[in-house]
């Protein structure tokens, strides 16, 4: 029976009893003076997610939905004078393959003192009895210079009815501005207000390394532009890192291979989207995507901001036999990342640039 | 000079969180440490007042982290999740608590990182975005180590469970 259950929620429920067995005690009086207290930082609204709760995994595929799986292009398009629009090709390696072309000829954007990323994080919460869509935008700022700091600015947008039918229950519980999400446990009384409402921004600063991670090894921006531009050269090159990062007990050569399939998938994503690779290196990532088995197509996929790609999926499979469709949506014009969704999250990449100016 | 409000703002962040930093501390390091740790806590928290966020609980469970790594680096190494459960409540049904013995005994194979990474989110009820802050990485760098730490645990767990039940069929401990 616990094999047709998701590990995360195997986890929540075996949570020992023990680590809430602290000590009720009042807050101990420590010598030396606080730092004073600047007015202002009090009060804030409180940035509060809940993502990822075993509980609250809903098999909704946020924030992208197809919107329609059509041969022709859409009816609003402009035709295209005096030439004959190419077909698009309808296979993922098709559509990878096209995307390492347009990224090979993407023209080198100035390096600067910072590689700042855009995005969006969107989370369908389950707040009993119907969803909601909530939203944080999220900036960070990786040093490419030893020494300096990651600063990342996050702020919750807001929530909402995820779709018709979840406003239609929302209505009828009497619009409520603000939900209670399901705690850890499983009960709405340990769980945490969700509201609404946008939040204040917040600013959290790392201090030290680049910030930039490759299947859990720190890598440098040096590191990163010296990876390699050949497909085949690129996926050894994760599959060493990986290997380095090891792997506990003893697995079959079956076993191996699917990890290295599902690895080299969510180490596209990485190189794509968080990492200031140069073009021939995301043109590289983008073939080897290509040669991996497995994938699936959708075309006129459309996110969370109405923008429209091709989504590459491949689905992960649990220990039970289930699975989970992890989809990236490419722009098939630019051969940009545009998006990333698995289950009830989604990423949108916003931007992705080179800034000489601070955060 | 201390700031009037300073200790009732203090005092309220501890009121409000010390739990949740014990059952941090008691997942990552053992009951045995747990107090120390609450303690070497909230004295960096006093020290540093002014730079608790808003949403306190990430920023407190990054410092109990630090504190972790710094000082019981080895008794965080050496922990065991089935040691530190306490034995089954008589009325248990036996099926969950070998399926939980199970679970955390899946948990105790993994490394320090991967075990980290999915209590963060299973037992401490943290976002992605969250926990990312707490282990002092990007969300998507984050939701990627998740990843990988959940492919394991099921490893474990599926070598644990042919271990439990070994009239089970090979397909069905199959990861």
């Amino acid at each position: 029976m616990n094999r047709h259950r998701h590990a995360l929620q195997l986890i929540a429920e075996a949570r020992p009893a023990v680590l809430d067995d602290a000590p009720d005690r009042p807050a101990p009086l420590f010598p030396g003076p606080a730092e004073p207290v600047r007015p202002g930082r009090i009060g804030g609204r409180r940035l509060i997610l809940a993502g990822l709760l075993p509980t609250v995994a809903v098999a909704l595929a946020v924030g992208v939905a197809v919107v329609v799986s059509a041969p022709n292009p859409p009816a609003g398009s402009p035709p295209t004078a005096g030439s004959t629009v190419p077909a698009r090709p309808v296979t993922a390696r098709g559509v990878l393959l096209a995307a390492a072309e347009k990224t090979a000829t993407a023209t080198a954007p100035a390096a600067g003192a910072y590689w700042v990323t855009e995005a969006e994080l969107d989370h369908v919460y389950d707040v009993g009895g119907y969803h909601v869509l909530g939203r944080t935008e999220e900036q960070t700022w990786y040093p490419l210079r030893s020494g300096g700091h990651v600063v990342s600015v996050t702020r919750w947008l807001g929530a909402a009815p995820a779709t018709d039918a979840d406003k239609a229950a929302w209505l009828a519980a009497g619009s409520p501005a603000r939900w209670t999400l399901t705690g850890p446990d499983g009960k709405q009384s340990g769980g945490r207000p969700l509201p609404a409402a946008p939040g204040a921004r917040e600013v959290t600063v790392e201090p030290g390394g680049s910030g930039f991670d490759l299947g859990g090894t720190p890598l440098t921006y040096a590191q990163i532009r010296a990876l390699p531009t050949d497909p085949d050269k690129l996926k050894a090159r994760l599959i060493e890192l990986d290997d380095a990062a090891g792997r506990d007990g003893a697995w079959t050569p079956d076993q191996i291979a699917t990890w290295r399939v599902e690895m080299l998938f969510s180490q596209s994503w990485t190189l794509l989207s968080q990492l200031p690779a140069p073009a021939a290196v995301r043109a590289a990532t983008y073939r080897m995507l290509a040669g991996l088995p497995g994938l699936t197509v959708t075309e006129n996929v459309r996110d969370a901001k109405g923008r429209t790609g091709t989504g590459i999926g491949y689905a992960y499979r649990n220990a039970d036999g289930s699975s989970v469709e992890t989809r990236l949506v490419i722009d098939p014009d630019t051969g940009s990342l545009l998006a990333y969704d698995q289950k009830s999250d989604a990423t949108l990449l916003l931007d992705a640039r080179f800034s000489d100016a601070a955060p | 000079m201390t700031h009037p409000s300073a200790h009732e703002r203090f005092a309220a962040l501890f009121g409000r969180h010390h739990r949740q930093v014990y059952a941090y501390a008691v997942s990552r390091a053992g009951r045995d440490l747990a107090d120390d740790i609450v303690s070497d806590t909230f004295l960096v928290a006093w020290r540093r007042l002014d730079a608790v966020p808003d949403d306190p609980l990430p920023w407190l469970l990054g410092v109990a982290r630090k504190v972790v790594l710094e000082r019981h680096r080895d008794a965080a190494r050496q922990l065991s999740l089935v040691a530190q459960a306490s034995a089954p409540v008589e009325g248990d049904v036996a099926v969950a608590v070998a399926e939980r013995a199970a679970t955390l005994a899946a948990l105790d194979a993994l490394g320090t990182a991967d075990r980290e990474l999915l209590t963060l989110v299973g037992w401490h009820g943290l976002a992605a975005r969250e926990a990312a802050q707490v282990v002092g990485c990007a969300t998507a760098t984050f939701l990627v180590r998740l990843h990988r730490a959940r492919r394991r645990f099921e490893h474990a767990l599926a070598e644990q469970s042919a271990v439990v039940a070994p009239s089970r069929p090979a397909e069905e401990i199959r990861r």
